[in-house]
């Protein structure tokens, strides 16, 4: 635990005092306030606007730094060879894998939390429609599919050895996640049985992102049950353990 | 592979499973399929923010370019013929965005059917009735549908108490408060008129009616005749 521990400590550290991860949340702070001035030109619904942007943004902003930063995470230490100070010790390959996740996933985490403050401070003064608690599991599911979207690139990137690569079969998979409900319909409407395979082969094993979006139903007459926030804390931890799974088999088969 | 990871394995495995099968059983998906959005004009920018998983993103910066539709008047290679002619593919691309947009429904619906140089009912009518479908519990479309209806049999009191019924919803947009307000001006009821504007006024979300409202009200108040 405390080996985990560590890795987690200074993972975070390094993010921390990364230019780019700093850069990106600075960008990310400008983009909030542009949704100001964005918000004005909608006149009367401008609150609707500034709590669609500012959400969209904040998740924007943690899936480019989470793809960036997960599929570099292992990568440069292997051509850094940084890496061979901490598998000299040891130390699990699989906890090394746990431990670097979490310590990224925290500091993004982090970041998209001051976000979302941000975020309510400009929203305050604007006549609301959405709760705080709502608001809060908008947020909470942004931070769950960020979650899943860095176990696969941490998997991917592992799996290809090529940073590029990695990040092209993550926005992929991102693209392809938030299209299922749609492959699902374009896989009923098809008579041909090899679409019907692949439709029925994305559909169940891309994840879903369509599930995370609860930000879609801020407006909707029928939100999500409690009961669906629980199957979704299963699949998002079920989904993230098995790319972390994948990407510690990867490693494991790795010489160095 | 050892005994122990694949016990992890077969762990998270169930526990996907359980989480997939229990939000497939249960999701229903809130949105009209790809093939129903309206794709004429701004179908690239539609589709990708959308595949990016920013839907209501989407809708809203689609209702931006309707409200700069409405403001411009005309859109490139649009019949010219008819008035705002594009307005009602554009408000259905907004809503099928996001069918939970009632504003949208509400606000080019009483552009359609109440404004003199459009006058479009049959088009108001078919925008509220795909409203009605996605949104069974919101009375404010069900209230301006009645408003249309009676507009077209000239029954201007009827018509005046169905759009009484929808600005009783707080954030019902100005513009039908207006197209009511104007409605008494035309037929002489002044003590209405004023209520209305004095409604508008007293709204934070009318603010950029506020500035005629202020005018109108003197006006009222005054007992000047209308310019």
């Amino acid at each position: 635990m405390d080996h985990f521990l560590l890795l987690v400590q200074d993972t975070w550290r390094e993010h921390i005092r990364h230019r780019i991860y700093l850069s990106l949340f600075l960008f990310g702070f400008a983009l909030l306030g542009g949704g100001l001035i964005i918000s004005a030109l909608a006149i009367e619904e401008r609150a609707r606007l500034m709590m669609d942007f500012g959400l969209a943004a904040i998740e924007f902003l943690g899936l480019i730094t989470i793809v960036f930063v997960s599929v570099n995470l292992v990568l440069t230490e292997m051509e850094n060879r940084t890496l061979y100070l901490i598998l000299s010790r040891p130390l699990p390959r699989g906890l090394y894998i746990a431990g670097r996740f979490a310590g990224t996933l925290l500091s993004i985490t982090v970041a998209m939390a001051a976000m979302a403050v941000l975020h309510g401070l400009l929203l305050w003064p604007l006549p609301h429609t959405i709760s705080l608690s709502h608001y809060l599991m908008a947020w909470a599911c942004a931070v769950g599919k960020i979650a899943v979207v860095g176990s696969l690139a941490l998997a991917l990137s592992l799996f290809s050895t090529s940073a590029p690569t990695a990040m092209t079969f993550t926005l992929f998979l991102w693209a392809i996640g938030h299209f299922s409900e749609e492959l699902k319909f374009l896989g009923q409407k098809s008579a041909n049985a090899l679409v019907k395979t692949l439709v029925w082969f994305f559909y169940h094993v891309a994840p879903n992102f369509s599930y995370f979006n609860y930000r879609d139903f801020l407006y909707s007459p029928h939100p999500p049950s409690g009961a669906w926030f629980f199957y979704l804390a299963c699949y998002t931890v079920g989904y993230t353990g098995i790319c972390l799974w994948v990407a510690t088999f990867l490693f494991s088969r790795k010489e160095f | 592979m050892s005994l122990r990871a694949s016990a992890g394995l077969v762990s998270l495995f169930l526990l996907t499973s359980i989480g997939f099968s229990g939000l497939h059983n249960t999701f229903v998906w809130p949105y009209p399929p790809f093939n129903q959005l309206i794709t004429q004009r701004h179908g690239m920018q539609d589709v990708t923010i959308v595949t990016a998983g920013f839907r209501s993103l989407a809708a809203d910066l689609g209702w931006i370019q309707l409200l700069q539709y409405v403001g411009g008047g005309f859109l490139p290679g649009e019949d010219t013929k008819r008035g705002y002619a594009e307005l009602k593919p554009m408000a259905l691309r907004v809503t099928r965005l996001d069918p939970y947009f009632t504003h949208a429904y509400l606000y080019s619906a009483s552009m359609l059917a109440f404004f003199r140089n459009i006058s479009r009912p049959q088009e108001a009518l078919d925008v509220l009735v795909e409203g009605m479908h996605y949104n069974p519990m919101f009375w404010p479309l069900r209230a301006t549908a009645a408003a249309i209806g009676f507009s077209q049999q000239a029954q201007f009191d009827r018509m005046a108490r169905a759009l009484e019924d929808a600005i009783q919803y707080p954030e019902c947009p100005a513009l039908v408060k207006s197209i009511l307000a104007n409605g008494y001006k035309a037929q002489g009821r002044k003590a209405d008129e004023l209520r209305i504007w004095k409604l508008i006024l007293s709204n934070p979300h009318d603010e950029q009616y506020h500035d005629k409202a202020r005018r109108e009200i003197r006006t009222l108040e005054n007992g000047d005749t209308h310019p």
